[in-house]
């Protein structure tokens, strides 16, 4: 059971952290910036989009934590009985939030490698 | 929330403003509202009038869509790196020409404006984008498959630069944020000390030559 909010996090968290990432790949080609943002908030989005690399980096590796999780080999300590958790249902949660990051992370940085074509 | 946690929110919420530029005095820039621009035509007139007629100061020509966020980091670095530590009667002269590239509308241009803190600067509204498909030829945005839109691009003239074509003249030295071009000792990827020290140094070779 803790294992499963353990992997649910890190998933959530890294879901979040590359939709960051693709707004700070996005900014400087973005129309909606200004508009949704304001003159500062646009600002601000395009200072940070230096981080964007570094985003990404932390996005990879709360999945690695993700993945530590759902297949670490489980020994129940002596006295207590197994446990029982749904692993396969917590590695195919952990595998569909891979799919999702790694195609947010790979769709951030599409309007810099777009801009040669 | 505990104690514990509002310091750091706060310290964290500082940061961002001052990242944003919130922590500007408001006397330290004109409103927005005290920005007027002309309207850039065919003829690339009244800019090409201008830059003649400020024949003898450095020059610097920026061009920037209002709404892109990069361009308003350029302009805010440039106003608080370069304009504003300049003295008034410095001989430099700034012209900002706004082009329609991501959707940019003259309305956005006040606001974007104002980050240069420099209410001497020029502002030409170019709607019909022309003139960065002109100045990509004169710039020589050749990224080796396609001629590069000119925006997002900063340069400076010397004194001495004339536009006599039909064509503005060749910069002395230029920056850009183009991700369709590459960053190259040619095309330099936009560094505000860079090119405020490249100014500075035209500022200062004039300085002399005057003295002399």
């Amino acid at each position: 059971m803790r294992d499963k909010r353990r992997v649910l996090g890190v998933t959530g968290g890294a879901i979040a952290l590359s939709a960051l990432a693709l707004a700070f790949g996005a900014c400087c080609i973005a129309p909606w910036a200004v508009g949704l943002l304001g003159v500062g908030g646009a600002l601000l989005l395009a200072r940070l989009a230096g981080f964007q690399s570094s985003v990404v980096v932390i996005t990879l590796l709360l999945l690695g934590v993700g993945f530590w999780y759902a297949y670490r080999a489980r020994s129940a300590a002596s006295g207590e009985s197994c446990v029982v958790e749904d692993r396969k249902s917590l590695r195919i949660a952990i595998w569909v939030g891979a799919l999702i990051v790694i195609c947010i992370d790979i769709a951030s940085y599409l309007p810099r490698l777009s801009a040669f074509w | 929330m505990q104690r514990s946690r509002i310091l750091p929110a706060l310290f964290a919420a500082s940061i961002a403003l001052s990242l944003a530029g919130c922590d500007r005095r408001p006397d330290a820039a004109p409103g927005a509202a005290d920005f007027r621009y002309a309207l850039l035509g065919g003829d690339d007139q009244p800019l090409r009038e201008d830059f003649n007629r400020d024949r003898g100061d450095v020059r610097l020509v920026f061009l920037v869509d209002p709404i892109c966020p990069g361009c308003l980091r350029g302009l805010a670095d440039m106003g608080d790196d370069l304009l504003s530590r300049l003295a008034a009667s410095a001989p430099v002269k700034v012209y900002v020409v706004f082009e329609p590239v991501i959707g940019g509308r003259a309305k956005d241009i006040p606001p974007a404006a104002a980050l240069l803190r420099s209410p001497a600067s020029r502002l030409y509204w170019n709607p019909t984008g022309n003139f960065g498909r002109q100045m990509s030829h004169v710039l020589h945005y050749w990224n080796g498959h396609r001629w590069v839109y000119a925006w997002d691009t900063w340069l400076i003239y010397p004194p001495g630069a004339v536009w006599d074509g039909a064509a503005p003249p060749e910069p002395a030295f230029l920056m850009h944020q183009l991700g369709g071009l590459p960053h190259t000792a040619r095309f330099p990827h936009l560094d505000e000390s860079v090119f405020a020290a490249r100014v500075h140094a035209m500022v200062n070779s004039l300085d002399r030559t005057a003295s002399q």
